[in-house]
């Protein structure tokens, strides 16, 4: 054991000291952080989709447009957050914004206050919207505030990120054709455009969007959703329905979503209980990788050793399976050092993120990543699911002069490996069900499909039992792989078939030499 | 009866790769504190039998004893093996290479970083005891290894084609250790193609072909036992000459002659003899070389075998 100690130093120091080992610790971390950021930068960039309407009707345009700035308008109004100030400009918006909030939602405003001051702000909108006009001499509080609306729509982007500007953009145009309209679709200048009939009232027919991208349904499903209850309320309103009882009609029923804690008490769940559920789905993934790495580290470097010419050195020193248990030992240490790198990275990335923001995470995510039965049921399992394929492919990696030749012998392995990835999330929705409970209790899949069940753990006896039976495994895999080992690894020129592998592991034949 | 003193036994061995013999039913005995030659053409399974004796494979039949042990493996650390094809580890500094093999071979830490420090002095490679293995020339990678080999002062030291290129110089120094290690009492094992210098340094040898043994013995017999010719220019009465005991066959040319002796007459016997009868103005002797003895029982073997 002394001498298989001896061989595993020395291939975890000479990994250490290679460029492949610190790209491969660097790249993770750097990676993640570059697809973070590129993904930000291009959803922040991205240009909000054109549209127009035809409106037959000559008020239905209006009233979305009107009702449109009317949920804008209240969510700045009803926010607590507020552009950050970066000039001494911006700090004037700011003052101007308190001083409109503590108008319309103080300790003596009335309700009907608010509602007065949003109606006074959606017609001047509208009406310089419409005119183009914007205002020069802003006297009152009303008209400052309009006119910031209409010089700093960045600004409002920064308390309302969803507001309907940001995502769709109406195109106005002055009686266009529709020859002039499809044109404008065919040049991708227009998503689409939306023509409304002449009395929505009556018919639900007439109402036509033209476009050419049909995988793309958000603008049509937004736009319609809007059209109508802008037709519903006029119904309403016509019906003379009074709007109290419009809204009771109209009220949708919402389920609360509960979860049950471990005290056995009700809790209503929220966003980090769901993330709670998923993050073990992560590990796995984090699993499948570290496991699909290293062990392909491990071939490469048996393959290599066979290139170097000196296991028959090595072996009048220490035994074949000496060597063996110090490369897969050496390999083990080399792989946990890289995870080990890329989950502290994670870890002190997401401590790092609410100092680097200013501002704490909407989600406790350290806790999330850091929560103590996950980390260790991710090392038990790395270790186990290591040992097992690494067994496998050390004994094929011993087999062959090249990685060609492995690379068909170690297909069906391969093949195997991939499964996990693929019921990772099935199982994730049923952590209990049949698939997750059969695939448990395959040996080259516990590892994957424990670590995946483990937001809702089965018993321990189901842990206990599955890691023996892995254990077993383990020590089979081990053997067989021994057996194969002692023998391939001074062989030279073809790799064996598959009949000659099965009889020498049988028989103790040696293929050739 | 395995023999005491022997620091190798092969008694019947066998050992088949796919089905087909590469050892065959060999019998050795490799006395303690020799230089032996393990000869043989390529192929003949001189590799698979010093890999059993190495304990880096198992016989299929028969026995082997090395160093009083009938499991090779046991004694590895008291086995020094050099084999044909030899590498390093390109990333290692020759120092930790050499400290690494030692410490394989049950040294400690300390004792091998003594050792690795003597050696590479020894063999001139202390001022490179810091570079990476993959600076070396071959033949220098070649001394690394031959250090490697030797470090833990086996008892068994089996040497697969040592010399291979080495400069004059080099073979030099390694014909010198390997000389060394026997005034030590070690076992020297040598398999080399190179006839003369197995000739020059070796023992006894054993020839083997197609794994069966060939010949075997310590040199000075195994020569004995081989002809002899001899050359003379003479002046006197030629007849004389059929009457020398111990001389097989005889091309006399009245003032020149050639004579074949039986195997085992001395040269200086028949010198002693002629030079009473007559006036010998030149004599000269050959001795079949290792090289023909070689050669000599190969195609025998080869002529046996397509008889039979």
């Amino acid at each position: 054991m002394t001498n298989a100690l001896l061989i595993a130093q020395r291939e975890y120091l000479e990994n250490v000291k290679t460029r492949g080992f610190w790209l491969s610790i660097l790249l993770m971390p750097v990676l993640v952080a570059l697809l973070t950021t590129v993904s930000l930068l291009l959803s922040e960039s991205s240009a909000p989709v054109q549209y127009t309407v035809v409106d037959n009707s000559s008020w239905v345009l209006e009233a979305v447009q009107k009702k449109l700035l009317r949920s804008d308008v209240q969510t700045v109004l009803e926010s607590s957050i507020l552009p950050s100030a970066k000039t001494e400009a911006d700090q004037a918006t700011l003052t101007l914004l308190q001083q409109v909030r503590m108008q319309t939602s103080g300790p003596d405003s009335q309700k009907s206050d608010t509602d007065l001051f949003v109606d006074d702000v959606i017609q001047l909108l509208y009406t310089l919207n419409r005119e183009h006009a914007s205002i020069t001499d802003a006297p009152t509080l009303l008209e400052q505030f309009v006119a910031w609306w209409q010089e700093h729509p960045d600004q409002v982007l920064e308390i309302v990120p969803n507001a309907s500007f940001a995502r769709y953009k109406y195109l106005e145009l002055a009686n266009p054709s529709v020859q002039q309209l499809n044109e404008l679709i065919k040049k991708e200048q227009l998503l689409g455009y939306f023509l409304i009939p002449e009395d929505p009232m009556s018919s639900t027919e007439g109402a036509v969007y033209v476009t050419k991208n049909l995988t793309n349904r958000d603008l049509q499903m937004w736009f319609a959703g809007v059209v109508t209850t802008v037709v519903q309320t006029q119904r309403i309103r016509e019906e003379s329905i009074a709007p109290q009882v419009a809204r009771w009609i109209q009220q949708t029923v919402n389920f609360d979503t509960q979860v049950i804690s471990e005290t056995g008490s009700l809790e209503s769940a929220e966003v980090g209980d769901t993330l709670q559920q998923w993050v073990p789905v992560v590990f796995v993934y984090l699993l499948w990788i570290s496991i699909f790495a290293i062990t392909q580290m491990l071939l490469t470097n048996t393959i290599e050793e066979k290139s170097n010419k000196l296991i028959e050195v090595l072996l009048s020193s220490v035994s074949a399976r000496e060597l063996m248990a110090g490369k897969i030992l050496g390999i083990a240490a080399t792989g946990l050092t890289i995870v080990a790198c890329w989950l502290s990275a994670v870890l002190v990335l997401i401590l790092a993120l609410p100092v680097l923001l200013g501002a704490p995470l909407p989600l406790d995510l350290a806790s999330l990543v850091s929560n103590p039965f996950y980390l260790a049921s991710f090392t038990v399992y790395f270790v186990l699911g290591y040992l097992f394929y690494a067994a496998l492919l050390c004994g094929v990696g011993s087999l062959c002069d090249t990685l060609k030749e492995a690379q068909n012998l170690i297909m069906p392995v391969q093949l195997i490996l991939f499964i996990p990835l693929l019921v990772m999330i099935p199982i994730g929705k049923d952590p209990n069900g049949t698939l997750a409970i059969v695939m448990s209790w395959i040996p080259p899949f516990t590892p994957f499909a424990m670590m995946n069940r483990a937001a809702f753990p089965p018993g321990p006896l189901t842990y206990l039992f599955t890691t023996l039976l892995m254990l077993v495994s383990i020590y089979a895999a081990l053997r067989l792989a021994g057996r194969i080992f002692e023998r391939g690894i001074l062989m030279t020129g073809k790799a064996p078939k598959l009949t000659q592998l099965l009889r020498f592991i049988r028989h103790g034949d040696t293929p050739h030499n | 009866m395995p023999d005491a003193s022997a620091a190798v036994e092969f008694s019947g061995v066998c050992k088949y790769f796919d089905r087909n013999p590469a050892v065959d039913n060999l019998n050795v005995q490799i006395p303690t504190g020799c230089i032996y030659g393990y000869l043989g053409p390529n192929g003949a399974g001189k590799t698979t039998s010093l890999r059993m004796m190495t304990g880096i494979l198992q016989p299929d039949a028969g026995s082997v004893q090395v160093l009083g042990n009938t499991n090779p493996a046991l004694v590895k650390s008291s086995i020094g093996y050099l084999p044909e094809e030899k590498g390093l580890y390109k990333k290692m500094r020759l120092i930790d290479l050499v400290v690494y093999f030692a410490r394989l071979k049950s040294l400690s830490r300390n004792d091998a970083r003594h050792k690795a420090q003597d050696m590479l002095q020894k063999f001139g490679l202390a001022d490179r005891a810091m570079d990476k293995c993959e600076t070396l020339s071959k033949g220098l990678g070649q001394k690394v290894q031959i250090i490697a080999t030797l470090i833990h002062e086996p008892e068994l030291i089996v040497l697969d084609e040592p010399f291979s290129g080495l400069d004059p110089v080099n073979v030099e120094l390694v014909r010198n250790t390997i000389l060394e290690l026997k005034e030590k009492h070690h076992t020297v094992i040598l398999s080399t193609h190179v006839m003369e210098q197995a000739e020059q340094i070796c023992d006894a040898i054993l020839l083997i072909n197609k794994g069966k043994q060939v010949l075997s013995g310590p040199l000075s017999e195994i020569r004995g036992k081989q002809t002899r010719n001899i050359s003379i220019d003479y002046d006197g009465d030629g007849s004389i000459l059929r009457n020398i005991p111990g001389v097989e066959r005889i091309n006399d040319a009245g003032k020149h002659a050639e004579l074949t002796l039986m195997p085992g007459t001395s040269s200086q016997d028949v010198l002693k003899l002629l030079s009473d009868v007559l006036y010998i103005r030149r004599f000269d002797t050959s001795e079949t070389s290792l090289h023909d003895i070689f050669i000599q029982a190969i195609e025998s073997e080869t002529e046996s075998e397509t008889n039979d």
